[in-house]
C-alpha cells in the first residue's frame, strides 16, 4: 500500500518537475523580435544634407484608376464651359480692339477698312460659304451685306464687288449688270481710294457700256440704232463700218461675258 | 484480512506530510531552478542581446546611408545611381502597349545587372566624413564589417488606361514616322543616310524681279502699232501711232532682264504733228510690289530675297554662305550618342519594346558582421526598399515649332473659316528669333548648326511644323497689305533656282505680257483675291489703259486672314525646308496681252487743249512715197530735220498749183513733246486716249505648301492621324503625368497656393513635374526656372507673362485635356507649350510664345494674333534627346524621385 502510495509521490512530483520545466520553457527572458518596420534611428553624416527627395504635397500619390476615374470626364464639362466663357470674352476684347484700330488714324484708311470688311460677321460667312463651294449661300450673304444700310461703304463694296465676280462665276448675265452697276456707282459716287479706287465712272460707264451691247446682240433694230448714233456722233465711220464696229463690240462683250 | 494500520513503518498522516513536504519542496525546487535558470539566461542574452542591436543599428544606420548615397546621385549627371536608375528596361508586352485595362503599370525587365556595391567598411578602417566614414563611428567594442549595395528590385513602366491615348508614346513605344525631306534625317535616326545639303544662299536666292517683254526676255525693245482714222475740217487724216517698250537697263548677267521697262512712243498727227508718249518707267518692283511689300525705301531699289532678308534681319551677307544642313549636327549627336551607347542596356536603333521611365523598387542591403571582444560573430543582413520614379520631363514634340495632331481627323481650315467674331494674322516661325533683340529675326542664330560656329548642346536649329490630317487642306499665298507687308508671301514663289526659274515656262514669277494674238505667257504670283476660286479653273477679264496693264497685281483685299506658316515674308524654313502637312498652297497664275488703241478725238482734244505739251510748232518734212489708193494723197513722209521714224499723212489739195511730188518738203504743224514727269493728271489725260485692250487671263493654281526649291515628299498617309507614328513625340496621357509626377495636387488653387513655397531667388522652382489634377489652373505672371513640366489635366489660363528665368531652364506647360487660354495684357509665353484644345488668344492681343506650340485641334478662329518662335533648346531635355531612335535612352531627360517611406524594411533570416 505505502509502495503504491510512493510511487503517487513520485509521479507527482515527477509532473511538478514537468510543469517546471515546461514553465522554465515559457518563462525563457525575450529576445528582441526581427522585421520590425520602425522608423530607423538617424544616422548622423558628415556630408552635408543632400537634396529633399520627397517634396509631394500631399503625401506622394499611389494613383490608381479609381481614384481618378472617369479622368476625362470629370470635370471635363466644367472646362469645356470655361472655354465657351474664354472665347465669348476674347471675341468682346476683339471687338473693341477692332474698333481701336479703326479708330487709328495713324493706320492706312486701307488696313483699318479691309480689317472692318474682314470681320463683318457677313463678309465672314459669305467668304466661309465662298470657299466652302456654295456660291449660292454666298451670294446671298453678300447681298445682305449690300444692301444693309449700316454697313460701312468699305463693307458694302466688297460685298457688291463679290457679287459681281459671282455673277462673272456663274455667268449670269443679268447679275452681271446689277451688280457691275451698283459697283461702278460706288466707284463714281465715293472716295474709294483706299481700295485704289479712283473716284471715276469710268467702271460705270463701261458696264453700261457692256449692257447696251449686250442687249442689242439679238436686235438688229437696236445694232442699227447704235451704228446710227456711230455715223452721227463718231468722225470717221460710214454705215458699212459703224454697224462692222457694232458687231465687234457685241462679240466683244459676249467673250467678255463668258469668262 | 483488512491492512493493519498500525504495522505501517510510516503513519498515514506522516506519509501526507511527507507528500506535501515533496510537493513543496517540488516547487521550491522548480522555483530555485526557474529563478536560477532566468538569471543566468537573462544575463548570458543580455551579454549577446547587447551585440547583435549594435549590429542591427549598424544595418539599419548602414541603409540610410545607403538611401542617402544613392539620393545625392539619382540626379546628379554621371554618377552611378544617376544612370543605374536611368537603365533601359524591357517591357513584358513587348512595346505592344504603354496602357493596361485598369491602369496598372507594365512590368519590365531592366537590360543589365542592377545591382552595384555602395562600399564595404571595416573597423580597421580610418575615421573619414564620407558616407561610410558615418558608419565608422558607430564600431566600437569588437571587429565591424559593413557591407553595402544596392539594386533595383522591381520596375514597371507608369501607363494609361487603356483607350485614353496612351497606348502609343511617340518616340517611346512608337516609331515616329519620318521625317519629310532630305535635311534633318538625323532626327529620325543617326544612322539614317545624311541629306543633301542646301546652301542658304540657295533658300535666300539671289532672285531678283524683273519684268519680261514679250518675245524673248533676251530683246531689248518690242512695239505695236495702230492707226485711227479722223477728220480734221477739210484734211482726212489717218493717225498711226506705236507703242514702244524698252529696256534700258541691263544687269549683269546676260540672259536676264532688267527690273526696269520703259514704254514710250508717239501718235503720229500727220500734218498736225504728233503727241509723244513719254517714256514712262515702270519697275517691276517698286511699281507692282513696293506697296504689297510695303518696302519703298531705297535699299530695295530691285526686289531680291537676299536684299529684303538682310533689311529685314540686320544681318550681314555672311548667312548666305551657311549650309542648311546636317553634317555639323549629326557630329555633335554622334559625339553625344558615344557616351549614352556605351551605358548598361542601351543599344541602337529604334525598339517599342524598351522604356527607360519606370517606377519601381530600390532595394539597399546592408550586411554587417560584428564580432565582440568576448563573443561569437554576429552577422545581420537589413533588406530596405524604397519607391521611385523615373519620369520623362521631355516637353512635347520639342523638333516642332508647330504640331496639330488632330487625332479626329477633321477638316482643318485656315481660309473660308466659319464666321466667329474678329480674326487677326498669327505666325509660325521656323527660324529662332533674338530675345535680347526685341524678337528680331535673325539667321546668324543658325551660325552654330549651319555656319562657321560650334555645334554644341545648346545649338539652335529651325523647329519643323506639323499638320496632320487626310483631309485636303488650304491656304493662300498672301499678297501682304499695307501695315502687313509681313504677310506676303512672294518669297514661296522666288526661292528658287535663278534658271529653273527661267527655263519652265510654267514657274515664271516675272511680270510679262504678250502682245494680244501671240502666245499667251503665263506668269505666277501670289494669290489674287479675284475669280476663280476653285483650283485649275480660268477667268478672263478685259480692261483698258496699257499703262494698267499690271494693276491686277495689286489686289489685296484678301477676305481671308493670314497665317504664316514660314514665318514673316515667307522666309523662315523649318529644318527640313518642309511642311509636314496635306496642305496646299493657292496662287495665281497670270496671262496678260495686250492690243494698243488710241482714242483719235480724245488725243485731239488733248493736242488742242495744250495737253500736247505746249504750243504747235512747224516742222518740215519730206514726201517720201504715195501710198495707194493715190486719190487719198496718203503719203509717207519723214521729218527733215528730225531722226524720228517715217509716219504717214494724207495731205489735202494743195492751195497752190501743182500736185506734191516725191522729194517735196512740206511744212507741217506739230507739237511738242509731254515731256518732263508724269503726274496724275497727265495719266488722266493719258487714260483717255490709251484705250488699249488688255486681256487678262487669270487661273487659280495650287501646289504643295513650300517653297518650289524642295519640293515636298509629302505622302499623306503619313499625316494619318490613325498611324500611331503621327502622334507628337513624348506626349503621355494625364493619367502618366499625374503617375510621374514629382508634386501633385489634388486642386488646382492647392497648387496656385504653393506657388510661393517652391520660388526661391523670384523664380518658381520646376523641379520635375508638377500635375494639376482637378480645376482650371489660373497661372500668374511668373518666371520658371529648372527642367520640368506644369501639366493641368484640363484648362490652364494664363493671365501674365510666363518667363524663363535663365538659357538653362527647360519648362513645359501643358494643358493635357484642355486648353491653354491667354487673358488680355499676356505678351509672352516662354515654354514649350501643348493645348490639347487650340490656343485660345483674342486678335490685338499680340502673343509671342517663345518655344513651340503642340495642339490636338486647331480653330483659327481662336488662334489669333498669336507668333510661335521656335527655341529648340528651350524644348529638349537634351539635343541627342530630339533623335528618334535612341532620344529615349538620353539619362539626361529623366528626373528621379524616391519616396519618403520604405515600402520593407527587414532582415534577412539567418
Amino acid at each position: 500500500m505505502d509502495d503504491d502510495k510512493n510511487k503517487v509521490m513520485i509521479i507527482i512530483g515527477l509532473v511538478l518537475l514537468g510543469i517546471m520545466f515546461i514553465g522554465m520553457f515559457f518563462f525563457r527572458p525575450a529576445r528582441p523580435q526581427p522585421g520590425s518596420e520602425t522608423a530607423p534611428r538617424r544616422v548622423a553624416l558628415q556630408k552635408a544634407d543632400p537634396v529633399k527627395t520627397q517634396q509631394q504635397k500631399p503625401e506622394q500619390p499611389r494613383i490608381t484608376t479609381s481614384r481618378l476615374g472617369p479622368r476625362v470626364a470629370r470635370g471635363s464639362e466644367e472646362a469645356a464651359k470655361a472655354r465657351e466663357t474664354h472665347r465669348e470674352k476674347m471675341r468682346k476684347e476683339g471687338e473693341k480692339w477692332l474698333e481701336s484700330l479703326i479708330a487709328n488714324t495713324t493706320i492706312s484708311t486701307h488696313t483699318r477698312e479691309l480689317y472692318a470688311a474682314r470681320n463683318n460677321p457677313l463678309i465672314q460667312s459669305g467668304v466661309y460659304y465662298l470657299y466652302n463651294g456654295d456660291e449660292l449661300k454666298a451670294a446671298e450673304e453678300f447681298e445682305k451685306a449690300a444692301l444693309d444700310p449700316s454697313s460701312r461703304l468699305s463693307v458694302r463694296f466688297i460685298a457688291v464687288r463679290q457679287l459681281f465676280f459671282l455673277a462673272r462665276i456663274q455667268r449670269n448675265p443679268e447679275d452681271y449688270f446689277k451688280w457691275g452697276k451698283m459697283l461702278g456707282e460706288m466707284i463714281k459716287d465715293n472716295d474709294l481710294s483706299y481700295f485704289e479706287q479712283q473716284q471715276s465712272s469710268e467702271f460705270l460707264e463701261r458696264i453700261k457700256y457692256q449692257e447696251i451691247y449686250y442687249k442689242a446682240r439679238n436686235d438688229k433694230a437696236m445694232q442699227e440704232t447704235i451704228a446710227e448714233y456711230l455715223l452721227q456722233e463718231k468722225k470717221g465711220y460710214d454705215k458699212e463700218l459703224a454697224m462692222e464696229e457694232v458687231l465687234r463690240r457685241i462679240r466683244d462683250v459676249e467673250e467678255e461675258l463668258q469668262g | 484480512m483488512k491492512p493493519s494500520e498500525t504495522n505501517s513503518p510510516v503513519s498515514r498522516r506522516a506519509g501526507s506530510a511527507f507528500l506535501v513536504a515533496i510537493g513543496a519542496l517540488s516547487v521550491l525546487t522548480i522555483m530555485v531552478l526557474f529563478f536560477s535558470n532566468t538569471r543566468t539566461a537573462r544575463r548570458w542574452s543580455t551579454r549577446l542581446m547587447s551585440n547583435e542591436s549594435k549590429a542591427e543599428a549598424m544595418a539599419e544606420a548602414a541603409v540610410q546611408v545607403g538611401l542617402r548615397m544613392v539620393g545625392d546621385q539619382i540626379n546628379t549627371r554621371g554618377e552611378e545611381w544617376y544612370l543605374n536608375l536611368r537603365m533601359p528596361g524591357k517591357l513584358d508586352n513587348g512595346g505592344a502597349s504603354l496602357a493596361s485595362p485598369d491602369g496598372s503599370d507594365l512590368p519590365m525587365t531592366l537590360l543589365a545587372d542592377s545591382e552595384k556595391q555602395l562600399g564595404i567598411i571595416t573597423s580597421s578602417d580610418a575615421a573619414s566624413d564620407d558616407y561610410l566614414g558615418t558608419l565608422r563611428s558607430l564600431m566600437e567594442n569588437g571587429s565591424w564589417t559593413v557591407r553595402l549595395s544596392a539594386s533595383i528590385a522591381s520596375a514597371s513602366a507608369f501607363a494609361g488606361i487603356d483607350g485614353d491615348g496612351s497606348e502609343n508614346v511617340a518616340g517611346i513605344n512608337t516609331q515616329p514616322v519620318s521625317v519629310l525631306g532630305n535635311i534633318g534625317k538625323f532626327v529620325d535616326s543617326l544612322g539614317s543616310p545624311a541629306g543633301t545639303a542646301v546652301p542658304f544662299g540657295d533658300l535666300i536666292s539671289a532672285y531678283k524681279l524683273n519684268i519680261l517683254l514679250p518675245e524673248n526676255h533676251s530683246v531689248s525693245t518690242t512695239e505695236d502699232t495702230f492707226t485711227v482714222t479722223k477728220k480734221i475740217l477739210f484734211f482726212k487724216i489717218k493717225l498711226k501711232g506705236l507703242i514702244r517698250l524698252k529696256l534700258p537697263v541691263r544687269v549683269t548677267n546676260p540672259n536676264r532682264a532688267t527690273d526696269r521697262i520703259e514704254i514710250s512712243g508717239y501718235v503720229s498727227l500727220g500734218p498736225l504733228g504728233k503727241i509723244d508718249i513719254p517714256p514712262i518707267t515702270i519697275k517691276a518692283y517698286r511699281d507692282l510690289l513696293a506697296e504689297m511689300l510695303e518696302t519703298s525705301a531705297p535699299y530695295l531699289t530691285e526686289f531680291s530675297s537676299r536684299g529684303l532678308v538682310k533689311d529685314f534681319t540686320g544681318d550681314t551677307d555672311a548667312i548666305f554662305s551657311y549650309s542648311w544642313g546636317e553634317s555639323k549636327i549629326r557630329s555633335f549627336l554622334d559625339g553625344s550618342w558615344g557616351t549614352v551607347s556605351s551605358l548598361p542596356g542601351v543599344s541602337s536603333g529604334w525598339k517599342d519594346d524598351t522604356a527607360v521611365e519606370k517606377t519601381g523598387a530600390l532595394q539597399v542591403k546592408a550586411e554587417v558582421f560584428f564580432e565582440p571582444q568576448d563573443g561569437r560573430l554576429i552577422q545581420r543582413t537589413l533588406v530596405a526598399e524604397r519607391d521611385f520614379k523615373i519620369s520623362d520631363l521631355q516637353p512635347v514634340a520639342p523638333e516642332y515649332v508647330f504640331f496639330v495632331n488632330n487625332s479626329s481627323d477633321e477638316d482643318i481650315k485656315f481660309i473660308g473659316i466659319p464666321p466667329a467674331g474678329t480674326t487677326a494674322t498669327s505666325s509660325i516661325h521656323a527660324v529662332p528669333h533674338d530675345s535680347s533683340d526685341n524678337y528680331k529675326l535673325k539667321f546668324s542664330t543658325l551660325e552654330q548648326a549651319f555656319g562657321p560656329g560650334t555645334t554644341e548642346e545648346k545649338t539652335q536649329i529651325p523647329g519643323m511644323i506639323r499638320i496632320n490630317g487626310t483631309s485636303n487642306m488650304a491656304i493662300h499665298l498672301f499678297t501682304g497689305g499695307l501695315e502687313e507687308a509681313h504677310t506676303t508671301h512672294y518669297n514661296a514663289l522666288m526661292a528658287d533656282v535663278d534658271n529653273k526659274l527661267r527655263l519652265d515656262s510654267n514657274n515664271k514669277i516675272d511680270p510679262r505680257f504678250n502682245w494680244l494674238g501671240g502666245t499667251e505667257m503665263l506668269m505666277d504670283t501670289v494669290y489674287l483675291p479675284i475669280p476663280p476660286i476653285a483650283p485649275n479653273t480660268e477667268y478672263n477679264e478685259t480692261k483698258e489703259g496699257i499703262v494698267k496693264m499690271w494693276d491686277v497685281m495689286k489686289e489685296k483685299l484678301t477676305l481671308n486672314v493670314p497665317t504664316m506658316l514660314f514665318g514673316d515674308y515667307m522666309i523662315e524654313y523649318p529644318l527640313n525646308v518642309q511642311v509636314e502637312a496635306n496642305l496646299k498652297q493657292h496662287y495665281s497664275q497670270l496671262s496678260v496681252q495686250a492690243k494698243v488703241k488710241i482714242d483719235g478725238d480724245a488725243a485731239m482734244d488733248m493736242m488742242d487743249s495744250g495737253g500736247g505739251g505746249g504750243p504747235p510748232t512747224i516742222i518740215k518734212v519730206e514726201l517720201l512715197s504715195r501710198i495707194p489708193p493715190d486719190e487719198d494723197d496718203n503719203w509717207n513722209v519723214k521729218a527733215v530735220d528730225g531722226d524720228d521714224d517715217p509716219f504717214e499723212v494724207v495731205l489735202a489739195a494743195p492751195d497752190y498749183p501743182g500736185p506734191y511730188a516725191v522729194g517735196d518738203e512740206v511744212n507741217l504743224e506739230t507739237t511738242s513733246s509731254l515731256g518732263g514727269s508724269i503726274d496724275a493728271d497727265t495719266l488722266e489725260k493719258l487714260s483717255k486716249v490709251d484705250k488699249s485692250t488688255i486681256k487678262i487671263k487669270h487661273i487659280r493654281r495650287e501646289e504643295p505648301f513650300g517653297i518650289r526649291l524642295q519640293p515636298t515628299t509629302a505622302d499623306s498617309s503619313s499625316f494619318n492621324p490613325s498611324n500611331p507614328g503621327t502622334r507628337p513625340p513624348a506626349l503621355y496621357s494625364d493619367l502618366q503625368y499625374a503617375k510621374k509626377a514629382k508634386y501633385y495636387y489634388e486642386s488646382a488653387a492647392e497648387f496656385i497656393s504653393d506657388i510661393p513655397n517652391r520660388s526661391a531667388g523670384g523664380s518658381f522652382q520646376l523641379d520635375g513635374i508638377t500635375f494639376v489634377n482637378n480645376g482650371d489652373i489660373n497661372l500668374p505672371a511668373m518666371t520658371v526656372q529648372g527642367k520640368g513640366l506644369i501639366v493641368g489635366r484640363l484648362n490652364i489660363s494664363v493671365n501674365g507673362n510666363i518667363q524663363r528665368a535663365d538659357s538653362d531652364t527647360v519648362f513645359g506647360l501643358i494643358a493635357r485635356n484642355g486648353a491653354i487660354m491667354v487673358n488680355p495684357g499676356t505678351k509672352l509665353i516662354q515654354a514649350a507649350c501643348y493645348s490639347h484644345n487650340c490656343l485660345q488668344n483674342s486678335a490685338g492681343n499680340a502673343l509671342i510664345i517663345d518655344g513651340n506650340l503642340v495642339m490636338d485641334t486647331f480653330d483659327r478662329n481662336l488662334f489669333n494674333s498669336v507668333s510661335v518662335m521656335y527655341n529648340g533648346p528651350a524644348c529638349r531635355t537634351t539635343f541627342l534627346s530630339m533623335v528618334r531612335d535612341v532620344g529615349k535612352y538620353d539619362p539626361a531627360r529623366y528626373h528621379a524621385v524616391l519616396g519618403k517611406q520604405w515600402s520593407r524594411y527587414e532582415y534577412e533570416k539567418r
